[in-house]
């Protein structure tokens, strides 16, 4: 990554003026810078602790939703049909993607004080009835959108519902934003796997929350609901058990392992984004059990936080050092927490070696210093 | 012609494979997919791929002897490839009822 020193300097609010007002070339370079920017927020703070942490946590959040649609054609983000304080449409996949951005973002900000995709306030854009028969939602890298699954085919022939029927779905793919604003996991192989294993944490989270579940009360299934009755499965993934969520003649077997020894090499997926992916979730379901109580508490708060520092092309080894390490510091060097922590990676057949992987993007350091003695001195 | 396409990736990271020969179409129906074949081929496919949880393509043809593999994200194919995919899943699964 090349980054003049300029982008370091440039405060947000010009950077939105840029998005805003700016031609197409000055808004697709805003864009990236504030993404960059963003980036860095976590080497901020692991460098200068509680000093650049203070102003922001000190606004207030600010939610503020829209959801289009796209009218079963591909065209994004489409035509508005609900936003923020206007009352429910009555059109299922409209009310379902608003209601869930909110669940999420009351998540996020109660739970870790994060304002929105963002921590800046960002709205939450959402897209619903993308394409005919489109069985599947996804970030774009700017909003969510959602298909209705095989909602327009004949019952019988159904397998898949509206994506918008998951709450956890929701909490996935507004996840995949925070991320993106925050350690910006490279969406392939290891790195992408815990990419994606943070979007189904997250989900998971996002529907505990909503219903109160303790870790223990929980089902850990990520999707239930997706799936029409004509479907053997409880849903696309298991936390608690991965590789168990579903058994069918047409889709087949829920591929994902639940141990390092099962890992899947492959090229398709993004080398196995979505499979491999059920070893960073069942560390997760198994840290979160053994601490006990309601998930997003400590086990939430640990993965939170290693979410904002974590190394763009982290592996498997790294995520579970940087936990173990993050355990340490929100609760103490070998607390009952940090040592659930170790046992929860070594479920998964990971040992944790207590050493943290390097700090990135060095090429913005010295201006980050600099920022930081404009700041404190 | 023989046509395949594999798809993987998408939130529920489920695989699709479905394969068309054009030979046992009607033979409208052959020139109307090998239209949009050659049209597809001459696309230009983009290498961005921002988001998460798009698609994964591979697409593979089979024409006069030449075997031709097409690997593209979802993101970055362009109008022609797409509607191309998406007629032979149609044509794909409605054979394998």
């Amino acid at each position: 990554m090349n980054h003049t020193s300029i982008n370091c300097f440039l405060p947000p609010h010009m950077l939105t003026s840029i998005i805003e007002m700016g031609t197409d070339q000055q808004r697709q370079k805003a864009i990236l810078t504030v993404r960059q920017t963003n980036q860095f927020r976590s080497q901020r703070l692991a460098l200068a602790g509680q000093a650049a942490a203070g102003p922001e946590v000190e606004k207030g959040g600010v939610k503020y939703r829209i959801v289009y649609s796209a009218n079963f054609q591909a065209n994004l983000p489409g035509t508005i049909v609900r936003q923020e304080g206007s009352p429910p449409t009555g059109d299922h996949a409209t009310d379902e993607a608003y209601d869930g951005a909110g669940a999420t973002y009351d998540l996020y900000w109660n739970a870790f004080q994060r304002n929105s995709i963002d921590d800046n306030g960002m709205k939450m854009v959402s897209t619903v009835h993308y394409q005919k028969s489109y069985d599947n939602a996804f970030w774009n890298g700017e909003q969510m959108v959602y298909g209705d699954g095989d909602e327009d085919l004949p019952t019988n022939q159904r397998l898949f519902n509206r994506f918008t029927i998951a709450i956890d779905v929701i909490g996935h793919e507004l996840t995949h934003g925070v991320t993106q604003y925050s350690s910006n996991l490279t969406y392939l192989n290891q790195s992408g796997a815990l990419n994606e294993s943070f979007s189904d944490v997250f989900g998971s989270l996002v529907k505990q929350n909503h219903l109160g579940q303790t870790a223990a009360a929980a089902d850990w299934i990520i999707g239930q609901g997706l799936f029409t009755d004509n479907v053997k499965g409880v849903g696309i993934r298991s936390m608690m058990a991965p590789g168990t969520a579903y058994n069918d003649p047409i889709l087949g077997k829920d591929p994902q392992p639940a141990h390092m020894k099962d890992y899947v090499s492959t090229t398709d997926d993004s080398g196995g984004v979505h499979i491999n992916s059920g070893i960073p979730n069942h560390a997760f379901y198994l840290a979160a059990v053994a601490l006990g109580g309601y998930a997003w508490e400590k086990a939430g708060r640990i993965w939170y936080t290693s979410l904002q520092r974590i190394a763009p092309t982290a592996s498997f080894q790294d995520a579970a050092n940087l936990t173990y390490s993050v355990a340490a510091e929100l609760y103490g060097q070998n607390s009952l927490e940090q040592q659930a922590i170790a046992r929860a990676w070594d479920g998964v057949g990971i040992t944790v070696s207590g050493q943290q992987p390097p700090v990135t993007n060095p090429g913005c350091l010295p201006a980050l210093l600099k920022l930081i003695r404009m700041r404190t001195g | 012609m023989k046509i395949q396409v594999e798809r993987s990736g998408g939130f529920a990271g489920m695989r699709l494979k479905v394969a068309v020969d054009t030979d046992l179409l009607a033979p409208q129906e052959k020139r109307d997919v090998e239209a949009l074949a050659e049209t597809a081929r001459r696309s230009q496919i983009s290498s961005a791929n921002p988001g998460a949880d798009r698609f994964q393509y591979r697409i593979t043809i089979e024409d006069q002897g030449a075997t031709e593999t097409i690997e593209t994200g979802e993101a970055g194919m362009p109008e022609p490839l797409q509607a191309f995919v998406q007629k032979v899943i149609l044509l794909g699964r409605s054979s394998s009822k």
